[in-house]
């Protein structure tokens, strides 16, 4: 009977993960066309967020119910837990500021990591640990990596939306209408998302050494130590540039930028071991 | 179609200077005239509105010639004005006069686009009018409407947005760069006009220490008089001396001082050892700092040609809200009439409801005489719960045909052939 009911769960999980998508990218295109008018963000889509991460997490949570798995066990589902925290870590910035000028981005990149997901849900894609015996630290780094990855994701929005901002200001092109966060509030929410990729990717490291310290991975460690190192570096560099000199803006929103692309690298070598079953 | 509602006025766009400071009246003068208008008898209500580009009288009166009528009584009151037939003043009668009010108060009709003093303004006149009740039920519910529509018109739409002053401009780079100055420093360099004019407007959005740098002392002094009884911001006075470490403990510094201009060492030196931006705001002509000082990192600097350039592109750009806010007035101006037309309803209506309650005293007098004063009470009771209720919802159904214009709903009409009422005539 459980049995029964475990396997309905899994398509309707995977229903509303596809769904999120489209949601995702309508909310995206309200909040783009709002800020091309230089109006408000829309109400519904202002509603339409916050009922689209609800939708998300009610699809994470089914199919990990169903599978009695952590909703990231493979590179489909991660995607799709990373694109739901990204869109979260939107919301609570949202309700805590008036970035939501910006929320445009936030919403495109969720749809677009929950759109790479799709094909791997759909088709089943196989758990890259179905084999191994279950592991709480695994589970915990990977889902706090992928957590500080939705952070770093959205250090590196803040900080293009920063940069905008300062190049507008400094070259007097401010035009009317919704400007979204003063540089003041942009510093503030890049202090905030760097300290929380920081809080978010410390612990992940130290559970990353447990569990693949001596697994088919270990020969990668060195290299996935370093870049996870020098994403600590970037992020730490820009949370005290932020905090302590707010002068240095356009500096530490590099650093921010230069996180992601690190990050980027990182995924390019983490994700060939996971396919292969080697993490 | 309105019926009743006319306007009469002036303002910048068909009168000069010399006519509208002529008719423009003081709140107290203003609440006079109204008064005695609203004696003479033949209006029913009579509001005025008057501010520095516009003086204007709404009236409500069962006479055709409302307008000529209320601009020849307005006049007795203004000795001097120019002549009814001068062509200063507008006219305007029903609808035209109510969407008139909407676009007066939403800035669609000011001098400056979208400005939002006015919005206060129509709602002094409101509220002087409901004070010597001189308003009544029309104009009570066109000015709240033209309030709302106000309201919404600088909410929903860009049409106040930006500065469309030196002073406001400066305020809007203000906010672009700091959420708040509250606990920072603001510099005022000057004490000239135009410097007190920023000062304000930067003053007005928080300034945790304010500091008026100035040749003579007086002067400064007389400028933070002005900005603590403005903005209630206290200011500190000092010279000009040691003016670069002055410029380093701020965060915004106004300069409009014809003192010889800070080179981009000078700013260099100002910014060494600074944890935070500078907004430098120069008012000077010429010029009180380098023009290159804009490239010192940190350093965001206006002078007036960049200034004007915000003021330029936000009165564009509130231009560009004019279609938007036109069709939020429509919708207002809709509102406003559906109720009209309902309202149209009413003296059908009380014609049925004192028939009605015609008859229910007329049979209460079948009761006993020697009827116990509760027994009375109770069915006097009963019977006003029961006659409400009958009517109740041919009441609602009346309203809504009315004002709907819905074929399928009764209308007043079809109350008073039904009933065979005639207009505040009870059976």
């Amino acid at each position: 009977m459980a049995r029964a009911v475990a396997l309905t769960m899994v398509p309707m999980g995977v229903s509303l993960l596809v769904l999120v998508v489209a949601f995702y990218a309508a909310v995206a295109t309200g909040y783009l066309e709002a800020r091309r008018h230089r109006e408000p963000s829309p109400t519904w889509a202002r509603i339409a967020g916050p009922l689209s991460v609800a939708a998300h997490l009610l699809g994470l949570i089914l199919l990990s119910a169903a599978t009695a798995r952590s909703p990231f066990t493979t590179v489909s589902q991660s995607l799709s837990f990373l694109a739901f925290s990204l869109a979260a870590l939107y919301l609570l910035l949202e309700a805590t500021s008036r970035v939501a000028t910006h929320g445009g981005g936030f919403y495109a990149l969720a749809a677009l990591l929950a759109a790479l997901s799709v094909p791997g849900l759909v088709q089943g894609e196989p758990m890259a640990w179905a084999d191994a015996p279950r592991s709480v630290p695994r589970s915990l780094h990977i889902g706090l990596s992928l957590m500080s990855t939705a952070a770093v994701l959205a250090g590196g929005l803040l900080a293009l939306g920063y940069l905008g901002a300062y190049a507008r200001v400094k070259r007097h092109r401010l035009a009317g209408g919704a400007h979204g966060p003063s540089l003041d509030g942009f510093q503030r929410l890049l202090r905030r998302a760097s300290l929380l990729g920081i809080v978010l990717l410390t612990p992940a490291l130290v559970l990353g050494f447990r569990a693949y310290g001596s697994g088919a991975a270990a020969g990668k460690l060195p290299l996935l130590t370093a870049m996870i190192g020098a994403l600590l570096v970037l992020l730490i560099g820009a949370f005290i540039l932020w905090w302590r000199r707010p002068l240095r803006g356009p500096l530490a929103a590099w650093l921010n930028l230069l996180a992601v692309v690190v990050l980027v690298i990182g995924f390019g070598i983490v994700h060939p071991l996971v396919l292969r079953g080697g993490l | 179609m309105i019926r009743g509602l006319f306007h009469v006025g002036v303002d910048q766009h068909l009168a000069p200077l010399d006519v509208r400071e002529l008719v423009a009246q003081d709140a107290e003068t203003s609440a006079r005239i109204v008064a005695a208008m609203h004696a003479e008898g033949w209006a029913s209500e009579v509001a005025l509105l008057s501010t520095c580009n516009r003086t204007e009288l709404y009236v409500v009166t069962g006479e055709t010639d409302g307008a000529d009528l209320a601009l020849g009584a307005w006049l007795r009151h203004v000795p001097g004005a120019p002549a009814p037939n001068s062509g200063y003043y507008r006219r305007e009668h029903g609808l035209g006069a109510a969407l008139h009010l909407l676009r007066v108060t939403s800035g669609l009709e000011s001098a400056i686009l979208g400005e939002t003093e006015i919005q206060g303004q129509v709602r002094a006149a409101h509220e002087r009018g409901q004070k010597t009740a001189t308003v009544g039920p029309m104009l009570d519910r066109l000015f709240q409407t033209a309030l709302r529509a106000g309201k919404r018109a600088r909410h929903e739409t860009g049409l106040s947005a930006g500065g469309v002053s030196h002073g406001s401009a400066a305020a809007s780079v203000v906010r672009r760069i700091f959420d708040t100055l509250d606990d920072r420093g603001v510099l005022v360099v000057g004490a000239g006009q135009i410097a007190a004019q920023a000062a304000r407007a930067v003053a007005e959005i928080g300034a945790g220490h304010l500091v008026i740098a100035n040749r003579t002392a007086a002067r400064a002094e007389a400028l933070a008089d002005d900005l603590l009884a403005a903005t209630g911001r206290q200011a500190a006075v000092r010279g000009l001396d040691d003016l670069l470490a002055t410029i380093g403990k701020a965060h915004v510094a106004i300069l409009a001082t014809g003192a010889a201009p800070l080179s981009v060492a000078d700013i260099e030196t100002a910014m060494k050892r600074r944890r935070e931006p500078l907004l430098l705001i120069d008012l000077g002509v010429p010029r009180c700092v380098a023009t290159a000082a804009s490239a010192v990192r940190g350093v965001f600097l206006y002078d007036l040609e960049a200034l004007e350039q915000l003021v330029a592109g936000a009165l564009a750009s509130r231009r560009e809200s004019i279609p938007a806010v036109e069709a939020l007035l429509r919708e207002e101006l809709d509102e406003f009439t559906t109720w009209l037309r309902g309202r149209g309803a009413m003296p059908a209506l009380r014609s049925l409801h004192d028939w009605a309650e015609s008859i229910r005293a007329a049979e209460m007098r079948w009761l006993p005489a020697d009827a116990p004063p509760e027994t009375r009470e109770a069915v006097e009771r009963l019977t006003r719960r029961l006659v409400q209720r009958l009517l109740g919802r041919a009441t609602a159904r009346v309203v809504k045909g009315t004002s709907s214009e819905n074929s399928d709903l009764p209308t007043a009409e079809d109350l008073k052939s039904l009933f065979g009422l005639e207009e505040g005539e009870s059976r």
